[in-house]
């Protein structure tokens, strides 16, 4: 490193820090050397931590409890988005363990994830049968809940890049549904409801909501490019058992993170474009931003009375949740309550009490009631602003929170590079003018840049207040370097006690957004398939061999350890050929692997589970088709022949 | 108790060295079967029957259900029967090691005396990498002459034992449920072992729950200790295995051993006819081994109620996350197993039966030596109490 390398801001004591805010901040933030005014500071008389020199190993002691030891299991799941690598991840906590990685978005050769005809029908196809799109940005995760809690059936994740929905069954942590949202780019928050708003009767999700975050004009094909004051946004809701749209409402500015309510009334999205600009600095350049509420039993209402309007080829009802739209509270689709500056981040309370919004440019949290907000849509309320019951400094960066069941919130600070723990309650007696509350309780470090935190369980009424993960940005000098891109940090925090406690530093490939972390228990898992789910599996060894209809050649074979049903199948140059392969092993964990070389495939089937590919024979000779999966001390002399007759 | 204690045997240890005895021609592997042999009515036609009844010269064609043949012998005036001969693969569908099952033509007097086994068919690669084939036919030629009834376990000496392979017990415990099972099924149809009905327990619906020092004090789970020197390993501060294991569809056992949630969660799983116990354990050795990971079946415990046996797949494995009484042993191990027959009935005594080994460290060998354990829900969780029984003379000695 040079000495010009280390001249940081963090290394210049003297810079004020408001200072320092005008002219570094978003250096950190965006890369771009730019001086903008950020909403005013509150005093800032918060001490800084102790021990607050980067670099500071975490405590070697006090550490054994989180370790898990051999053969042992871990007592949580954490279920991850992996960012641009389109796919999921499952880690044990608190052990940090990957546990598996599920495609989803993108293509994976080991188990044949836009391979296999069966994946490529869920993920979608181009006329010529290759995956519409081969690239996804996943963001959230979040899973269906049952009375306020997880319920381990489904798992939602959202692509931003392409605008999808993604549904994950929980009891074989595999994809089965994917969904294109009409009408929209830079899909980034979603979120499960937890109840019906109306029919108390179902106490379980049946809705995903989805908010969009780049505005585009509402028919993106070419018209009004260039006129800004047409670009719109829309926040979807996607029926959770189907996996089709059930509406869309037209907003004014933009939909960032999405929360849903314990009641099934609310959904929520935070809004840091109520500029609706193009350009970063226009998107910057509003002191108040929102959080815009929905109200669900209207807008479905108002969908069941026709009231509704529909985009080009759009066969989704849209209906008319902006500003002017709501200027009546008792008819209103939506509130917006105004909030400081550019947020990042809605989280409700597992009480089900409060929203916390994040001012990520401005160092504020915002605490909105729940109450306050029904209590606008019924005329009670004179302004929305009202909403808000506390609004506390906690620091520079402020972006998600998770919250503990002693009603704690924990705020990760993207530039200040720590956690905050602050107390819901003392920040709402200090906005009332209580001098004496306190609402910031402690802070830690964390290394580096944290993006999203979570607590175990935290997202739903049963937060148990054990571990809260920060999802940092950057690693630099925390593990060994391997290149310059760098692995990331997941940092564990034991959150039991008074003060937060850094216990594990877990290393995670690029690019984990959002994650949940979910108790053990909750969730069951299948150990092997049934034969009789697959459509086309191939029942018997016997049924196996090479049938031919035209050019149209179909394969079925078997796997059965340590062999093939067929040691060699032969087809002709040019035949499309639909090899079938269905695995009879039923012992678990007893999968199989299919590489065929030179013809690009590979995929794999679990015990008693069918998959399928089809191909063109387009090369004439001797292929040696293998087993790619470990499977038995004969694997390597599981083989078959594809000959192919030229 | 009902069964004596713990049974302690050392077996004769089959040193199968690493010889390279790969794939030799000896029969079985893959030995292609008469095409019609699962559906031909005249089964002795295809199969070798007079090999496993010596001294039957005519058999009838296929009867009953599941399918047996009646193995006769001339006499001046007529022909009498003599014995049975029935095939594995009508009776049960139990893979072995490989995943396939183990193809068996068995041989059975009309005492219900196992007069000859032969194997028509194996898959097990097992017995092609450094284990000779010739150790399988070794293994079930020590059923003849033995009583189907008896409950003829591996590594057991007690009552019935036969000696296992080492290296390939995962095929033993297999072929034992196999011959046994296959005997029975027709041992009973045809009369020489009388049909079990044991009904289901009715189980009282207690409140209380109890902490881990009272459900042991009144039986409802039980140990079973086994120190190093039992196996014959040098004395250590450890013991060899230390297990606890209870019944938990019982519901003041299942509530207090897994607390309400996991409780309900566990019966919401099982159909009519299953049942869970757990087993904890700690010490050096282990109640898992690893056969499982390759074949699927847990080589190193199994359940016995009376004449019948219930062994665990990997299918049948819960992972068992938390112990919900207080004052709970340390573990190491732990497991919650499904029993799915509805053979078994917990209103009756059973046992829990452990393969434990020593490995010789040079050859990799090991010796099996079986330990058992009898459990019977105390009175209070059953209603009307525990039902009567009358105490079962060893059928192996009745003659």
């Amino acid at each position: 490193m040079t000495q010009d390398d280390i001249k940081t801001p963090d290394t210049q004591p003297d810079l004020g820090r408001r200072k320092f805010l005008n002219t570094a901040a978003l250096v950190g933030l965006s890369g771009a050397g730019l001086s903008v005014g950020l909403s005013a500071c509150k005093s800032k008389d918060e001490a800084a931590p102790a021990e607050a020199a980067p670099g500071t190993p975490a405590e070697a002691v006090g550490t054994s409890k989180h370790e898990v030891a051999p053969g042992q299991l871990d007592e949580y799941y954490s279920f991850s988005s992996g960012g641009h690598s389109g796919e999921v991840r499952i880690y044990g906590i608190p052990s940090g363990r990957e546990l598996k990685r599920i495609p989803v978005f993108n293509t994976d050769c080991l188990v044949g994830w836009g391979i296999t005809n069966e994946s490529k029908a869920i993920l979608g196809t181009k006329p010529n049968g290759t995956p519409k799109y081969t690239t996804g940005d996943t963001h959230h995760v979040h899973q269906t809940y049952t009375d306020g809690t997880y319920d381990g059936k489904y798992m939602f994740v959202n692509d931003k890049l392409h605008g999808r929905l993604a549904r994950i069954r929980m009891d074989t942590m595999e994809c089965d549904k994917i969904l294109e949202i009409p009408n929209i780019q830079g899909f980034h928050g979603t979120f499960t409801d937890k109840r019906d708003p109306v029919d108390a009767g179902i106490n379980h999700t049946t809705r995903v909501f989805c908010g969009s975050e780049f505005s585009v004009p509402l028919i993106n094909d070419g018209r009004d490019l260039e006129d800004g004051s047409k670009y719109k946004n829309l926040f979807s809701c996607v029926d959770s058992e189907t996996m089709e749209m059930r509406w869309q409402v037209l907003i004014d500015g933009n939909c960032d993170l999405v929360a849903s309510s314990y009641d099934g009334k609310l959904a929520a999205t935070n809004q840091y474009n109520t500029e609706m600009g193009i350009h970063y600095e226009d998107m910057m350049a509003s002191e108040m931003d929102a959080c815009l509420f929905f109200h669900v039993a209207r807008i479905e209402e108002a969908v069941k009375a026709g009231k509704v309007s529909y985009l080009g080829n759009s066969k989704v009802p849209v209906v008319d949740g902006t500003r002017a739209a709501s200027k009546d509270p008792k008819t209103a689709l939506t509130c917006y309550v105004p909030i400081p500056k550019n947020p990042h981040g809605v989280n409700i309370t597992p009480d089900g009490k409060y929203y916390a919004c994040s001012g990520k440019l401005s160092p504020t949290a915002t605490v909105i009631e729940h109450a306050s907000v029904l209590k606008w849509f019924d005329g009670e309320l004179a302004n929305p602003r009202d909403a808000v019951v506390g609004e506390p400094e906690i620091g520079l960066g402020p972006l998600h929170t998770g919250f503990d069941n002693k009603g704690n919130a924990y705020t990760t600070l993207f530039l200040d590079s720590q956690i905050v723990k602050w107390n819901v309650e003392a920040a709402i007696k200090s906005y009332k003018g209580d001098k004496a509350a306190k609402p910031v309780v402690d802070r830690l470090d964390v290394h580096y840049q944290p993006g999203h935190g979570f607590t175990s369980m935290g997202e739903t009424k049963e937060s148990d207040g054990r571990y809260f993960i920060s999802d940092n940005k950057f690693s630099k000098d925390r593990f060994l370097p391997v290149g310059p891109l760098h692995a990331e940090t997941a940092q564990l925090i034991d959150i039991s006690g008074d003060k937060m406690k850094l216990v594990a530093d877990h290393s995670v490939y690029s690019e984990p957004h959002d994650s949940i972390i979910v108790r053990r228990d909750i969730i069951k898992t299948r150990q092997v398939y049934n034969l009789d789910e697959f459509p086309n599996a191939v029942m018997d060894p016997k049924d196996s061999g090479v049938f031919r209809n035209g050019k149209k050649v179909t394969v079925k074979l078997i796997s059965q350890a340590p062999a093939f049903s067929m040691r060699e199948f032969k087809v002709k140059k040019g035949d499309e050929i639909t090899l079938i392969l269905t695995n009879h092993d039923k012992v678990e964990d007893l999968t199989h692997g299919f590489g065929i070389p030179k013809y690009d495939i590979q995929f794999i089937v679990n015990p008693q589970e069918t998959k399928s590919v089809t191909f063109v024979a387009d090369k004439p000779g001797v292929y040696w088709c293998y087993c790619t999966n470990f499977c038995h001390a004969l694997h390597l002399e599981m083989r078959t022949r594809m000959i192919v007759e030229a | 108790m009902f069964f004596p204690g713990f049974f302690v045997r050392f077996l004769t240890i089959l040193y199968l060295c690493c010889t390279s005895a790969l794939a030799t021609g000896e029969d079985g592997y893959e030995t292609p079967l008469p095409p019609l042999l699962s559906t031909a009515p005249d089964l002795c036609a295809h199969v070798p029957c007079k090999d496993v009844l010596p001294g039957a010269d005519s058999f009838s064609h296929r009867m009953g259900k599941p399918s047996y043949v009646e193995a006769y012998r001339s006499k001046k005036d007529g022909r009498e029967l003599i014995g049975y001969v029935f095939l594995s693969t009508d009776i049960v569908d139990i893979p072995a090691y490989s995943g396939k099952p183990v193809v068996t033509l068995i041989g059975m007097d009309t005492r219900g005396i196992i007069t000859g086994v032969r194997i028509l068919r194996h898959s097990e690669s097992v017995l092609l990498v450094g284990i000779r084939e010739s150790e399988l036919t070794k293994f079930v030629a020590q059923y003849v002459g033995k009583f189907v009834g008896d409950m003829i376990e591996v590594g057991k000496a007690g009552v019935v034992g036969v000696d296992a392979i080492s290296g390939a017990t995962v095929t033993v415990v297999t072929q034992n449920q196999v011959i046994l099972r296959s005997g029975l099924g027709v041992a009973r149809q045809v009369g020489i072992v009388t049909p079990t009905i044991r009904p289901q327990a009715k189980f009282t619906e207690m409140a209380d729950k109890l902490d881990w020092p009272a459900l042991l004090k009144e039986g409802s789970i039980q140990r079973l200790k086994v120190d190093a020197a039992e196996v014959g390993m040098p004395p250590s501060a450890l013991p060899y295995i230390d297990l606890y294991f209870g019944y938990l569809n019982a519901p003041a056992v299942g509530r207090s051993v897994l607390g309400d949630a996991v409780y309900q969660s566990l019966m919401s799983r099982l159909k009519p006819g299953e049942h869970a116990i757990f087993i904890i354990s700690h010490g050096v050795g282990s109640f898992k081994g690893s056969g499982f990971a390759r074949g699927g079946i847990y080589d190193r415990v199994l359940v016995a109620q009376d004449i019948d046996s219930f062994t665990f797949r990997d299918l049948d494995y819960l992972p068992l996350y938390k112990i919900e009484a207080a004052g709970a042993s340390p573990y190491r191990e732990s497991a919650i197993f499904i029993i799915r027959s509805p053979l078994f009935s917990a209103a009756y005594p059973w046992r829990l039966a452990l393969l434990a080994n020593k490995v010789d460290n040079q050859t990799g060998s090991r010796t099996f030596v079986s330990f058992d354990q009898e459990y019977w829900l105390p009175d209070r969780h059953l209603v009307g109490g525990r039902p009567k029984i009358e105490k079962r003379v060893p059928l192996g000695n009745e003659r």
